[in-house]
């Protein structure tokens, strides 16, 4: 039996990412040097119940023949890592989890780029996992550590994040391993070859060129990865993205910095936004109500309130009635969208618009004093899931775009709607909470305000969540109310922020949520 | 494709600006090629659905969102890569008359 030292590596995969054939050029370049290694797989759940581990143990030295082959393991043991590649960075996260990386021996050589886990994914509001926490865990359970976005490198180069990894872990000369015994794996294996070589190459130079590459704060700045789920990347085209051209620039600008100009300057920034896109929506009147509606508010509290004010009531006040959405289906913008997106090139389109209307969005594009009755009727009839219109149109073609289109001719009907009707007696409610919130506490008002985030989604989910608003309206108040006495709204705020954050947990802290509206009042 | 016969890819995607981030179709669906992004609407807080370019058209997140009522958000769009020359005829001519429609409208 030899005692020839043995190096350990982990690939940690969720699937997908090439992990297996990674694998086997790290073996195949092992055996070209003729070191001697065992590599082995544990499949796990895709989809991030669990995942995928390549697992390869390699004997530090070559040829022990004389001695006999070593004895490998076929687990990673915690704490006795030698490199760690993850192919993704929550990958880093979860193997320090498991303890897997231990600072005095583990090199991690990660990519920075993330595939959110269904866990992140399906929080309500923003459930992404903070990314300078991976980092500085990282940092902190590594000898070295490696970190670059390969996946925008590999797409650079035409290939595949693994083959840069690989160039990576060749690189950071961990291994004993030559570089031309991983070039000749790549050969031998024969799939992509000069493709893989390119990746290669290139993580080979990242890795070469230092020990920490670009974080991820630069990786995001990087375009081309921004499709595949790097961290957020800001997206190049944000701007007051449903505005309308025409509206921008037709010298409407102007009139839309007269209309700002008795603002503060620190309201500006999302005057310029939030003008246009009511404009858009409706029109020049529209905006007008808008402005006047934030007037109470800058009067009453604080600059920060009014921002908190003049950001929520602008996507509100535009709330996606089926009006909206038609306009926002039948734009020319939209196509040229879809065509960049998807990377169409010369080539055509046809586009089929997957719509169903329910019962609410049918009859809220109607006239208020016409279908009133029906509506109250209907609601009593489905309290939940009403019936709905579902089809499926193809846009693109003449009569299915017709079809939507003809919807946007609903527009002028608009303030007299039965949606119009109710979306506003719901923003004056708040409103009116928020003057009245002001004069106690300026705080308390802020939290209230931000409750405006709750207010979102279609059909159902947006049933489930105005009665969210409602609720936390209400409870804020009355907690409120009792504490107006004493001057302090400590437990009003508390309730207000605990509530909010609660739903946009998801709907599995939403009874959470009721049942501390139903408590704080009482206790205080 | 390469030959230059025409190639019919079916692909999904979600209009950023039809889409509120309130992420119930991922709970519905664990697809993971529907994932999250910034929402390119400054106004927005949380980040948006978005179909990233690993997806195969399967349809799923359509169906699923479409059966489930959650919104309007989804569509498929089919690319058509070395059209032939009726394809493109036919895509010329329906786009001629709705850029004239469009043009009319909002």
């Amino acid at each position: 039996m030899s005692d020839a030292p043995l190096l350990s590596l982990l690939v940690p995969a969720v699937g997908g990412q090439g992990g297996g054939v990674l694998l086997d050029w790290i073996v195949d370049a092992a055996l070209v040097d003729g070191y001697p290694v065992h590599g082995t797989s544990i499949p796990g759940v895709a989809q991030r119940t669990g995942s995928t581990t390549y697992y390869v143990e390699l004997s530090g030295e070559r040829n022990p023949a004389a001695d006999g082959t070593p004895i490998f393991s076929l687990y990673p043991v915690p704490g006795a890592l030698d490199v760690l590649l993850a192919p993704e960075f929550l990958e880093v996260g979860r193997s320090i989890e498991l303890g897997f990386p231990s600072p005095g021996r583990t090199t991690i050589i990660a990519s920075t780029h993330r595939l959110y886990s269904i866990h992140e994914k399906i929080v309500t509001g923003h459930g992404i996992y903070p990314l300078e926490k991976l980092q500085s865990a990282a940092r902190a359970y590594s000898k070295k550590l490696i970190a670059f976005d390969a996946l925008a490198l590999a797409r650079e180069h035409g290939t595949e994040a693994n083959a840069v990894l690989l160039g990576a872990l060749a690189g950071s000369g961990v291994l004993p391993l030559r570089e031309e015994a991983y070039r000749e794996a790549i050969r031998a294996k024969g799939v992509q070859v000069d493709a893989n070589l390119r990746g290669f190459d290139a993580g080979l130079g990242v890795a070469a060129g230092s020990a920490v590459a670009a974080g991820p704060a630069e990786a995001a700045r990087r375009e081309g990865s921004r499709g595949f789920g790097t961290p957020l990347a800001p997206d190049p085209s944000r701007r007051a993205a449903s505005a309308d051209p025409a509206v921008i620039a037709s010298g409407s600008e102007r009139d839309m910095e007269r209309m700002a100009a008795e603002f503060p300057e620190g309201l500006r920034a999302v005057l310029r936004l939030a003008i246009p896109r009511l404009v858009d929506y409706q029109d020049r009147a529209y905006a007008a109500r808008y402005l006047e509606r934030l007037r109470l508010i800058v009067r009453a509290g604080s600059l920060e309130l009014a921002q908190i004010v003049a950001r929520h009531l602008a996507t509100w006040m535009t709330y996606e009635d089926a009006v909206r959405v038609a306009q926002l289906k039948t734009r020319a913008s939209r196509f040229e969208r879809i065509r960049r997106d998807k990377g169409v090139g010369k080539g055509e389109i046809v586009v089929t618009d997957y719509l169903k209307p329910d019962l609410d969005e049918i009859y809220g594009v109607l006239p208020y004093r016409l279908v009133a009755p029906f509506a109250r009727w209907a609601e009593r009839r489905w309290p939940h899931g009403r019936p709905s219109l579902g089809q499926h149109v193809k846009t693109t073609t003449v009569s299915g775009f017709v079809r939507v289109w003809m919807l946007t001719w609903l527009r002028p009907l608009r303030p007299i709607s039965y949606r119009a009707r109710e979306e506003h007696a719901r923003m004056d409610r708040w409103l009116a909470a928020l003057a009245r919130c002001a004069q106690w506490d300026d705080a308390l008002a802020c939290e209230v305000a931000r409750a405006a985030q709750l207010v979102k989604g279609y059909g159902d989910v947006r049933r489930r969540m105005t009665a969210h608003f409602d609720r936390l309206l209400e409870a804020a108040l009355r907690t409120a109310e009792r504490e107006a006495t004493g001057g302090k709204f400590e437990a009003s705020r508390s309730l207000a922020a605990r509530y909010r954050t609660l739903v946009l947990q998801g709907p599995d802290s939403e009874a959470a949520a009721v049942a501390l509206a139903a408590e704080t009042p009482a206790r205080s | 494709m390469a030959a230059g016969h025409q190639v019919v890819q079916p692909r999904f995607g979600i209009d950023p600006d039809v889409c509120t981030g309130d992420h119930s179709c991922m709970r519905l669906n664990g697809c993971p090629s529907l994932t999250l992004r910034e929402s390119p609407d400054p106004l927005r807080d949380d980040p948006i659905a978005h179909v990233d370019d690993t997806c195969v058209g399967c349809g799923v997140c359509g169906e699923v969102a479409h059966a489930a009522v959650l919104c309007p958000s989804f569509y498929e769009v089919k690319v058509i890569t070395n059209p032939t020359w009726w394809t493109r005829f036919v895509s010329r001519l329906r786009a001629m008359v709705i850029r004239r429609l469009a043009a009319v409208g909002t």
